[in-house]
């Protein structure tokens, strides 16, 4: 079995909702001016919040638009909004209500945003575009967290931070718990669970998980591979991107999502600046999400879009040849 | 170009977006001790006091060969 750094402990799979709805109920109590905005969907702790915080609730309905202009007002007025919904919705439909109502005056306003390929939510709700069509929106920052305990965490850093931010809520399996309970999350700080001398995959949110499952098929062959949690999209940790690539020469980056213009992208850009070095991307390679069976063996997605393990796997093996043939 | 201020202390990031300064007309935020401000002058998460000498400011520009 690999071996990890501090703060790593691989335990069972746990949904991520549990933690972000710990820390946002938490946020509510300490902080009285936060103040929640649905639209016409769940809203973590829902429950505890009808019960306990009937009047810090806006049910805005299905006009996700008009949703971001209240947001918006409220925030201008001091406080601190907090909408939740699939990302298509709450900030694809209202894209340009978040640019010119939200962003150009950087007003504090938090997303909870459900996005990723999962289950048989369909092509409309399965989107996997949004969060790369976020990156390019100067002032937003971005965070997607890879387990529960770094889920909690990372909503609490986004409600004590003052300024826009989207924390992505996954769809996919579970991850795995991959954290301590005393690991510290930093906004825009990468963290590297195993350095590795070979490669290093470079993943984010639940391809985390399937990283740390890599490793394991890649140890058997006798290949010692780093994994670099990059949990923030934006502002992207370039020192730990470029301290990875001088380390072992050679990327693999991993994401539940488009790949074109996510994290794939992001890290390709700042080694072609920094250091040029051999990466492979895994992701979804420009086409829309769909419907997919999930049975007890096999999640039809993961391997109809090439993003489990053994994928990869495969893209590990496939940079070490880009590596070998860069060093001639 | 993106600004990014982080608390001397603990690191926590505070601020992250346009460069402060950058624009001509209509600035939301006039400068880098507004921000402090609006965090009560008091690092949210470590407690240390924020003053512009107490943060760490960096202005990201371009990449090049040499960086």
């Amino acid at each position: 079995m690999a071996t990890w750094n501090k703060y790593v402990s691989i335990g069972a799979p746990a949904m991520t909702g549990k933690g972000i709805g710990k820390a946002i109920k938490q946020a509510f109590i300490d902080n009285p001016k936060a103040i929640a905005i649905l639209e016409d969907m769940q809203f973590p702790e829902i429950e505890w919040f009808t019960d306990n915080m009937f009047d810090r609730m806006i049910e805005c309905g299905i006009a996700e638009q008009n949703a971001t202009g209240v947001a918006a007002g409220l925030a201008a007025e001091g406080f601190v909004p907090v909408t939740y919904n699939f990302l298509f919705a709450s900030m694809g439909r209202a894209y340009n209500q978040i640019r010119q109502s939200i962003l150009v005056d950087r007003f504090n306003v938090k997303f909870l945003a459900r996005e990723g390929i999962w289950g048989e939510v369909g092509v409309s709700h399965a989107t996997i575009e949004g969060w790369g069509s976020l990156r390019n929106l100067p002032n937003m920052v971005l965070i997607n967290p890879a387990d529960s305990v770094e889920a909690e965490k990372a909503t609490t850093a986004m409600m004590q931070y003052i300024g826009p931010c989207a924390v992505k809520m996954e769809m996919s399996p579970n991850p795995f718990t991959i954290f301590t309970d005393d690991y510290q999350f930093d906004i825009g700080k990468a963290y590297s669970l195993r350095d590795g001398k070979d490669a290093t995959i470079i993943a984010t949110g639940y391809m985390v998980t399937e990283a740390i499952k890599a490793v394991d098929i890649l140890e058997k062959e006798g290949l010692d591979v780093g994994v670099l949690n990059m949990s923030t999209l934006k502002p992207l940790d370039e020192e730990a991107i470029i301290a990875a690539a001088a380390r072992t020469g050679a990327i693999v980056t991993a994401e539940n999502s488009s790949d074109i213009n996510g994290l794939g992208d992001a890290v390709a850009c700042c080694l072609c600046e920094n250091l040029p070095t051999p990466l492979v991307k895994v992701g979804i390679e420009d086409e829309f999400g769909q419907s997919g069976l999930i049975t007890s063996e096999r999640d039809e997605l993961m391997d109809h879009f090439a993003l489990s393990a053994d994928d990869i796997a495969v893209s590990v093996r496939e940079v070490l040849k880009k590596k070998a043939k860069f060093a001639k | 170009m993106s600004e990014t201020i982080k608390c001397g202390s603990c690191g926590m990031l505070l601020y992250f977006g346009e460069e402060i300064k950058r624009r001509l007309y209509m600035r939301a935020i006039p400068d880098e001790s507004a921000v402090l401000a609006d965090y009560g002058n008091k690092c949210p998460r470590c407690g240390a006091a924020l003053s512009t000498d107490s943060v760490k400011i960096e202005i990201k520009r371009r990449a090049t060969h040499e960086s």
